[in-house]
């Protein structure tokens, strides 16, 4: 497993898991580095993305835009898990205005999202 | 029965609302810890203002013919026990407390909660280590209850032989997308000196919203396929359903750019955060991001980026 001042991933079952540490705001230097740290731990291997976005309080656009696009180097496909209440309202907006261009959902549970990533393999 | 807490949320998203359709985008609600339908409408609006605010900021950023700048708007000064000794108009007109209303009030007490944390942090460094210099985000309160946040600088004065030291908080404003700083300010003036503002206006060919809806499907499509070749501009505009004028001049009018040369800048971005990031051949690289070969790759880096891709990697390497 790796750790940064932002975020703990490992890789498990050919699945990249993202979990987010808890941040106030998630500008876009900290999207920056999250994407580098991220591609420097896969190296080459492209993986699906298991997210945990529990730990966002809130984000900022240029960060949403950088993670929509730049941030989908190196993945085919993102599962966001994230079961409070206000992510469905965070994460829609994130869908809908930002785009994220390689095929990402929500989900409340890690199993669904799990199963939606394997069903794209 | 409404809970206190939550009609003074309530309250605050009114306020809100209330702003936005006066045209000021720059406001937000402060936000809380709960997780429940007044929190995500609270959200929703306070990701509302700031798209608008985004989006109108882009849009100024294409019209204007002079060069594009960041300008310092809030400056505030402080003593060695962080008490306001001087704040500018600019405080007054972006936050809306006057000089006297802040006047000797500590400065935490223009913080939101969220903030806090992080004012600590410096206040508990800004007197210790010489010239300490940090830029961050700080989000102030505003009169009813709002919020808004700025990229904040904030530096010392060290103090004379028997002066205490000044603290200097200055807040930025700029007309350039984020993305565009970074990738320089000299690439974005470039931009802007290449447009001849007496130059004939081209005509509006977005009239329709399908028209726009389609270019934003092809940037889409663009973005989901750097990898690979791009048809041309008329096969492209056939496959979804528009014809190659309103795509080549339709295109440029939404995104201030044409189809090519954003490929071209979105393909070479990609390319530039493999080389930094992974230790994939300069080859591997260069199909990634479809580039029909090594040297017309090398080549179109170089001249973006004033650096060959190879050459590029050889210092991330010995980093």
């Amino acid at each position: 497993m790796k750790e940064t001042a932002y975020a703990k991933f490992w890789v498990s079952d050919d699945i990249l898991f993202f979990i987010y540490k808890p941040m106030i705001y998630l500008d876009y230097p900290t999207a920056k580095k999250v994407v580098d740290d991220r591609l420097k731990f896969q190296q080459e291997i492209c993986y699906p993305i298991l997210c945990n976005t529990q730990g966002i309080k809130n984000t900022v656009k240029s960060a949403r835009d950088y993670l929509a696009n730049e941030g989908s180097a190196l993945t085919n496909a993102v599962a966001i898990v994230d079961n409070r209440h206000i992510s469905t309202v965070m994460l829609r907006f994130y869908l809908m205005k930002n785009k994220p261009i390689v095929p990402s959902q929500i989900f409340n549970l890690q199993e669904d999202a799990i199963t939606f990533l394997k069903s794209l393999k | 029965m409404l809970r206190p807490i939550d009609k003074n949320r309530l309250e605050h998203i009114y306020e809100l609302l209330l702003k936005i359709a006066d045209g000021d985008f720059a406001f937000e609600i402060e936000r809380t810890d709960e997780d429940d339908e007044i929190e995500s409408i609270l959200i929703l609006v306070n990701l509302l203002a700031e798209e608008m605010k985004e989006t109108l900021r882009y849009y100024n950023f294409l019209k204007i013919s002079e060069s594009s700048k960041e300008y310092v708007t809030m400056l505030i000064i402080l003593d060695s026990s962080f008490q306001i000794q001087f704040s500018n108009q600019q405080v007054q007109k972006n936050l809306g407390w006057s000089t006297l209303e802040i006047r000797h009030k500590s400065f935490a007490s223009l913080l939101s909660n969220d903030s806090h944390q992080n004012w600590t942090n410096i206040a508990e460094n800004v007197l210790f280590q010489p010239e300490y210099h940090i830029i961050t985000k700080l989000t102030f309160i505003c009169p009813k209850q709002l919020a808004k946040t700025f990229t904040t600088a904030i530096n010392v004065i060290p103090g004379h032989i028997h002066g205490s030291p000044f603290i200097i908080i200055s807040t930025f404003e700029t007309l350039l997308k984020s993305q565009l700083i970074e990738e320089g300010l000299k690439q974005a003036l470039k931009t802007v000196h290449n447009k001849d503002p007496n130059k004939t206006k081209r005509p509006n060919v977005l009239v329709k919203k399908q028209d726009i809806y389609i270019m934003q499907q092809i940037r889409e499509h663009i973005l989901q396929n750097l990898e690979h070749p791009l048809p041309n501009l008329r096969t492209l505009a056939n496959q979804f359903g528009t014809n190659e004028y309103k795509l080549k001049s339709g295109f440029k009018q939404l995104y201030g750019i044409t189809v090519f040369r954003f490929l071209t800048q979105e393909r070479l971005k990609r390319a530039s955060l493999l080389i930094q990031n992974t230790s994939l051949s300069i080859k591997s690289i260069a199909q990634m991001t479809g580039f029909k070969n090594v040297s017309h790759f090398s080549k179109t880096f170089k001249d973006r980026f004033g650096v060959k891709p190879i050459d590029l990697k050889k210092r991330q390497d010995s980093l």
